[in-house]
């Protein structure tokens, strides 16, 4: 067993790295890991997070002191910057880790009972959901509730869930005249276990692929948020409230806006490449 | 590879995204770029302000709206360098003897830019129009004046409640309207017989006689306005044909404007990084000036936890004044009173200073002294100025030293405004900063202290003071000027220790302008006005088109 174990481990890690590009992805996703898990630790400032100011350092440009310069407060953009991380990752992981199972139960069950009034109710509620466009619905969302990490997060996993729901049902529909839902049915198991031992397992390899690519978008729109003011408040930093103060600056303090650019450019190239590897694995086309 | 110069190009999007969005109220300034600098080589002055304003002299009272009507209408009296008032359209006056009856008489050589003359029947109407509308710089007349007549053609005769020293020096608020072309343009309304009193109308047209005529109003966009070649007094040859006031400040597009020579003039919310930068450009220079402009805190006296003077208090000793004028308000001083000392009527009152532990006292001694930890306080700046987010963030920074949970919000200005309307939604500090409507203490005690008045972005410290209402109502309907000033002091030693509002600085102004093309004198400190606006007072500006 131990001997198959391997040789299907690296049988997937020889799909994985196929292109070599998603090895290089693996690696950026680590990485930024592990600088948000240690982000106290190896930020150079780190009280440069909260309620500080240091005029007498104000807007000084990237030096060895200063990684990637101060912004106009004082503050440390690479302590601010590593520090923002954190939020981001968690915007990331909690997103889905609500979106994916919601959209998982509603897709599933709608394609199990096709063609009755559920799937006609559940996939009517997510096509008015995906109706509206994302991005307008999260800032509407987040408009409404109060500014802050907690509801934009909130309204992200609201407009992202029916992307889930749309690929599960359309899994669960193809599936559910397969023999073994059929014999399931006929050996009177219950929902739950048609649902959770039936389709999950079949369903698993395509909303992991999923989710290793969305990571980097619900991470950008996020960021999308909180530069419209709609997310982390003031003086805890984010991604996108970095850039927001930064581009009233540019092109003469250009550090304040373009290294959070780049860092958003990183971690979604790190997921999309991340991501198209392990659609390699399982055989499964990205988006 | 493909899928990596595919990622790539997904980040490229991204990047796009976010430049897209950092641009886009720049879009919305009518600043744009297009291949050729629009107005390159002619006689016009541009000019940035928050958004875009309300030209209606009976609905705009911000600085913005100030910039324009200077221009578009002429004042009963025109104010000056020292702050007192000459006549203007009204040549002269006199005053009866209870103080009460103020007779003007009006020039007769006077046109509106609709070509009918400028009559009493005119000033009349503007004033009866403000007292009716309630709105705009009404607040300045709704309390003081009863009635309002003209006599003739050249007399008109303004009646008020109480004997009233300061009517003078808010007529130059008074911006007069030509009532028969306003009259001509009545919509529906809520106005009985006069409809909408011409709002709609007034919105975008003007009905004035000023130096400058509206040639194009673009609503969430600019105003541009060109010289009223027929304007009954001497304008100097070199004064812009054209002056536009762009609704956007967004500091790069200002930035880059400036640069391309698309912007003669920038606004006085730049952050100091911005007009620093500037100031090295070449043929830009930056002009400072003091117009009696003072940063305050404005506190929610009806909100807790600042409904508390200990917590106030506190307030006023968690600021590092130092650090204020020196690093966000450069070359400015710390101001010692809520009136400046360029107005008359100062008097010194408490002199806090940066005192953490005296911060820590007061929170002790206030009723939250307990459980101040659940009051955080809402500390809100205006999104168009950048300076105040600093600000905001030195309070919230200190706060946390001492205990004191500062919430800091960022603002549109159009929400400030609206929600200063009650005492629930006003902030418990908003940062603001305003120049007295005329020159004088009782001009800021009027308007953002009188609860009569309460309920505009100057005035939303909710005091309901009886006491302070009747002094100040008091010191108002003083004509002596000696005893007036004397009413003024002791208003501001009844204010000294509850500390209703904190003043941080007496601002100087920084302004960017093209100083190779264009001669500032409106925010020349030797011959800037110092009343709210007139530093785009476009007959004190000139334009050498041929030396851009």
């Amino acid at each position: 067993m131990r001997a198959e174990q391997k040789e299907t481990m690296i049988k997937n890690w020889y799909k994985f790295s196929a292109g070599g590009v998603s090895v290089l992805g693996l690696a950026i996703v680590l990485l930024i890991i592990l600088l948000a898990v240690f982000a106290p630790v190896i930020a150079p400032y780190p009280e440069d997070a909260g309620a500080v100011v240091k005029f007498s350092e104000s807007s000084l440009a990237p030096s060895m002191q200063h990684l990637m310069g101060t912004d106009t407060m004082g503050r440390d953009v690479f302590s601010r910057l590593l520090i923002s991380l954190r939020s981001s990752l968690l915007m990331g992981i909690l997103v889905l880790a609500i979106a994916v199972p919601v959209g998982f139960v509603v897709g599933v069950l709608a394609g199990y009972f096709k063609d009755t009034w559920i799937e006609t109710v559940l996939m009517r509620i997510v096509d008015i959901f995906l109706s509206v466009p994302a991005l307008v619905l999260a800032l509407a969302i987040a408009a409404i509730l109060e500014p802050n990490l907690k509801n934009s997060m909130i309204a992200i996993t609201i407009m992202w869930w029916p992307w889930y729901a749309r690929l599960s049902f359309g899994v669960a529909s193809s599936l559910r005249t397969e023999n073994y839902i059929v014999y399931a049915e006929l050996t009177g198991a219950k929902l739950s276990h048609i649902v959770f031992k039936e389709f999950l397992p079949n369903t698993f390899d395509q909303i992991l692929t999923k989710m290793t690519l969305d990571m980097g978008y619900v991470i950008c729109m996020g960021a999308t948020l909180s530069f419209v003011g709609l997310g982390e408040q003031p003086p805890t930093p984010a991604l996108g409230n970095m850039i927001n103060d930064g581009v009233k600056f540019l092109p003469d303090m250009w550090w304040l806006a373009i290294f959070p650019a780049v860092t958003i450019i990183i971690i979604v190239l790190g997921f999309n490449l991340l991501g198209d590897g392990v659609g390699n694995i399982f055989n499964v086309e990205g988006k | 590879m493909k899928k990596l110069i595919a990622s790539l190009l997904c980040a490229a999007m991204v990047m796009t995204l976010f430049a897209g969005c950092g641009k886009s109220s720049s879009d919305s300034s009518g600043g744009g770029t297009p291949a050729k600098a629009e107005g390159e080589g002619e006689d016009i002055v541009r000019y940035t302000l928050t958004t875009t304003p309300q030209i209606d002299p009976g609905v705009g009272a911000d600085l913005g709206a100030a910039t324009v009507l200077i221009n578009l209408y002429d004042p009963l009296v025109m104010p000056k360098k020292d702050g007192s008032v000459e006549p203007w359209i009204a040549k002269e006056w006199k005053v009866s003897e209870d103080g009460k009856t103020w007779t003007f008489t009006i020039r007769d050589d006077v046109k509106f830019h609709s070509g009918n003359p400028l009559t009493a029947h005119d000033v009349a109407y503007t004033m009866q129009r403000l007292l009716d509308m309630g709105e705009g710089f009404g607040y300045l007349f709704n309390s003081a004046v009863k009635e309002v007549k003209a006599v003739d053609d050249t007399t008109v005769e303004m009646v008020c409640n109480e004997t009233t020293g300061t009517l003078l020096a808010t007529l130059v608020r008074l911006y007069i309207v030509d009532s028969k072309l306003v009259e001509e343009n009545y919509a529906d309304g809520t106005y009985g017989d006069k409809g909408d009193y011409g709002k709609a109308f007034l919105l975008e047209n003007d009905a004035g006689s000023g130096p400058y005529k509206v040639k194009e109003y673009a609503a969430n966009s600019h105003v541009l306005c060109e010289k009223n070649t027929e304007y009954w007094s001497e304008l100097d040859a070199d004064t812009p044909e054209q002056f536009k006031a762009i609704g956007s400040n967004e500091a790069v597009t200002v930035k880059t404007m400036m640069e391309r020579k698309e912007l003669e003039l920038t606004d006085k919310y730049q952050s100091s990084e911005t007009i620093d930068s500037l100031g090295k450009v070449e043929g830009i220079d930056v002009m400072e000036t003091n117009t009696g402009d003072i940063i305050y805190l404005l506190l929610n006296n009806s909100k807790a936890p600042t409904d508390d003077p200990h917590v106030r208090k506190a307030l006023a000793y968690m600021i590092d004044y130092d650090v204020v004028s020196k690093d966000i308000y450069p070359s400015s001083k710390k101001a010692d009173s809520i009136i400046s000392q360029s107005s008359m009527g100062y008097k010194k009152m408490n002199d806090y200073s940066f005192n953490i532990e005296k911060a820590k006292e007061e929170i002790a001694l206030s009723k939250y002294a307990d459980n101040i930890q659940d009051y955080p306080i809402e500390v809100c700046w205006v999104a168009e100025t950048p300076a105040r987010e600093k600000l905001a963030l030195l309070i919230q920074a200190v706060a946390d030293q001492v205990g004191v949970k500062v919430n800091v919000v960022k603002t549109p200005w159009a929400s400030v405004v609206e929600n200063s309307s009650s005492p629930e939604t006003t902030a418990n500090v908003t940062t603001t900063g305003f120049a007295a409507d005329y020159p004088e203490a009782g001009g800021v005690f009027d308007s953002a202290l009188s609860s009569k008045k309460a309920g505009t972005w100057m005035n939303c410290c909710w005091v309901n003071d009886e006491k302070l209402d009747g002094m100040i109502a008091d010191a108002l309907a003083t004509i002596d000027n000696d005893e007036r000033v004397a009413k003024y002091e002791a208003i501001q030693d009844y204010l000294a220790d509850q500390c209703v509002m904190i003043p941080l600085v007496e601002e100087t102004l920084r302004f960017a302008y093209q100083s190779s093309y264009v001669e500032y004198n409106a925010a020349d400190p030797e011959y800037s006005i110092p009343v709210m606006g007139y530093v785009n007072y476009m007959p004190n500006i000139k334009v050498y088109p041929d030396k851009k």
